[in-house]
């Protein structure tokens, strides 16, 4: 079986920006998924105080799933749901949609901490999803 | 290509990014901002005025559009603004429209601020603690906007900051030209625009700030942060 | 012809010019075009106000490309064209767009900008491409309040911009008038 991935963008305000799933979905599970990278959000502030750097790999466990975190000079947090450990393709993965979500935010038309809707966007995260992940 | 791809091709040639860390991008002649800022200031202020004028005469009911005597003040506002050597513009008597013109251009500052400190902030050093933010306004910020860094910077330790640039550059080529109050006066949407820049940037790092401006004689000044507790 | 512009261009930008970066520029910029949207909800309005802006620019920016320059006035459109790529978009936003598609009687002509500082980071939303923004207004008033001030009534509009999904952006000039006390056009 394929692996499952579950990606969250979160803002300054702790509200969603943009979720993607990656792998096979189980759309059951969308609620369980973003209850558990909301659930994380306390375990990545205390993280990022321990490291100086944007990645701070596994931040919190549910189940099966571990929750990796990526935090922006401003307080983005990029939060990944994954069942297998691979942190380097992980780190690539987020250093990647930093970028991504950099450029949505220096285009003069987005308002920081909205819902990112774009659909180019989207087809960004998934391409990044299967060069890095699947 | 397809549109898309076009944009993308486009945007990463800008973004010369590596993991987040920006490099030194584009460049421009200073003076095409110098030329920008007073004609962005008169913008804001005319558009002000206009807007307030049809807003008016929509809620009694009147055509916006057909009101030749207005159209003479906007053209005279308009020749005032090009016939001044400087380009300097008068500030609008109407305190209300003056409230408005504030809110804009530090609205645009606050913008322009987000934006400038998700580009330059630190990947492999995290700002937390509120002085180390408003050291990084004071040298790194004031480096992308005015190539130097504030003189001076005090603090009491309970939220407040003062930042004090002796030589604002935004005032240097009007200093020469005006002198005392009046002058004092006109600057004064100059520095609208970087207090709304300096609480964007604080707020880009979870700092919620008020960010006031004085001038007591140009080309100095200063800016005062007060911090905002959350709780 | 072009290359002489070209050269004395190049000469401004390197040693003339004070360099800055330019994020600063092109943020502010944008942030007035989404505060000029909120204030008029209409995009026509905003092309105008950002044409007015321009304008504004061009009447006091001519002074200084001269003062830097030494530029004798030019002879025709096809000259003046060339110095407003070469010299004027060079010395400001270090940019040259290409001249091209001159009309028969020489008096109308494209600025095709291949890259365009402000359109750095913009991406439309489809209700501005929709709504007939043109993002980079400013710079058709730059040109014409430029040209104005030598005695050159144009008139200047964007036809396409890369921004709005075109394949290339390009700025229309026509001479409209050539107003008398300034003759540029057939000097001597």
């Amino acid at each position: 079986m394929s692996p499952t991935f579950y990606f969250a963008i979160v803002g300054t305000n702790d509200s969603p920006l943009y979720e993607a799933e990656f792998g096979v979905r189980r759309d059951e599970n969308k609620h369980l998924n973003q209850f558990i990278a909301h659930a994380a959000l306390d375990l990545v502030d205390d993280a990022q105080f321990m490291s100086n750097s944007c990645y701070l790999k596994t931040v919190d466990r549910y189940n099966e799933w571990n929750v990796s975190a990526y935090v922006t000079p401003s307080n983005v947090r990029l939060m990944l749901l994954h069942e297998n450990k691979a942190e380097d393709s992980i780190k690539g993965f987020f250093t990647d949609c930093h970028e991504l979500y950099l450029k949505t935010l220096l285009n003069p038309f987005y308002e920081p901490n909205a819902p990112i809707q774009a659909q180019a966007f989207d087809t960004k995260v998934q391409a990044l999803a299967r060069k890095y992940l699947l | 290509m397809s549109a898309d791809s076009r944009t993308t091709a486009r945007l990463m040639s800008a973004l010369s990014l590596d993991g987040g860390n920006a490099v030194e991008g584009r460049q421009i002649s200073e003076s095409a901002l110098e030329f920008l800022l007073p004609e962005l200031v008169n913008t804001v202020i005319s558009t002000t005025v206009e807007t307030k004028r049809i807003a008016a005469r929509l809620s009694l009911g009147l055509d916006p559009e057909e009101e030749p005597q207005e159209d003479t003040t906007d053209d005279s506002t308009r020749s005032d603004s090009t016939t001044m050597a400087s380009g300097w513009t008068e500030l609008p008597e109407d305190s209300e429209v003056l409230e408005q013109v504030y809110v804009k251009l530090e609205t645009i500052g606050f913008r322009v601020g987000r934006r400038l400190a998700e580009r330059y902030a630190p990947v492999n050093r995290r700002l937390t603690d509120t002085l180390d933010i408003v050291k990084f306004v004071c040298k790194d910020m004031w480096m992308v906007l005015f190539n130097r860094q504030v003189d001076n910077l005090k603090t009491n330790h309970r939220g407040i900051y003062v930042l004090q640039d002796n030589k604002f550059k935004w005032f240097l080529r009007m200093s020469s030209n005006h002198g005392g109050a009046a002058a004092a006066r006109r600057a004064q949407p100059y520095t609208w625009l970087p207090c709304g820049i300096i609480r964007g940037v604080l707020d880009s790092f979870g700092v919620n700030a008020v960010v006031s401006p004085e001038t007591l004689g140009l080309p100095q000044c200063t800016f005062q942060i007060k911090v905002v507790s959350n709780e | 012809m072009a290359k002489q512009y070209r050269s004395i261009g190049e000469e401004v930008w390197k040693n003339k010019v004070e360099k800055v970066n330019a994020e600063l520029f092109i943020f502010t910029y944008g942030s007035l075009v989404v505060q000029l949207i909120k204030d008029y909800e209409d995009y026509h309005s905003v092309n105008k106000q950002l044409d007015k802006l321009g304008y504004n620019i061009g009447v006091r920016l001519i002074d200084d490309i001269l003062s830097r320059t030494n530029l004798e006035k030019c002879k025709d459109m096809r000259e003046t064209a060339e110095v407003i790529s070469k010299i004027g978009f060079r010395m400001f936003l270090n940019i040259a767009p290409s001249v091209s598609a001159w009309s028969a009687d020489s008096k109308e002509f494209s600025l095709i900008l291949d890259d365009n500082p402000l359109n750095d980071f913009c991406e439309l939303p489809p209700r501005a491409v929709q709504g007939g923004l043109w993002y980079s207004n400013v710079l058709c008033g730059v040109v014409r309040g430029a040209l104005e001030m030598v005695g050159l009534l144009v008139k200047v509009e964007f036809v396409r911009d890369v921004v709005r999904g075109d394949e290339v952006s390009e700025i229309r000039v026509r001479l409209e008038k050539v107003l008398d006390e300034e003759v540029p056009v057939g000097d001597d």
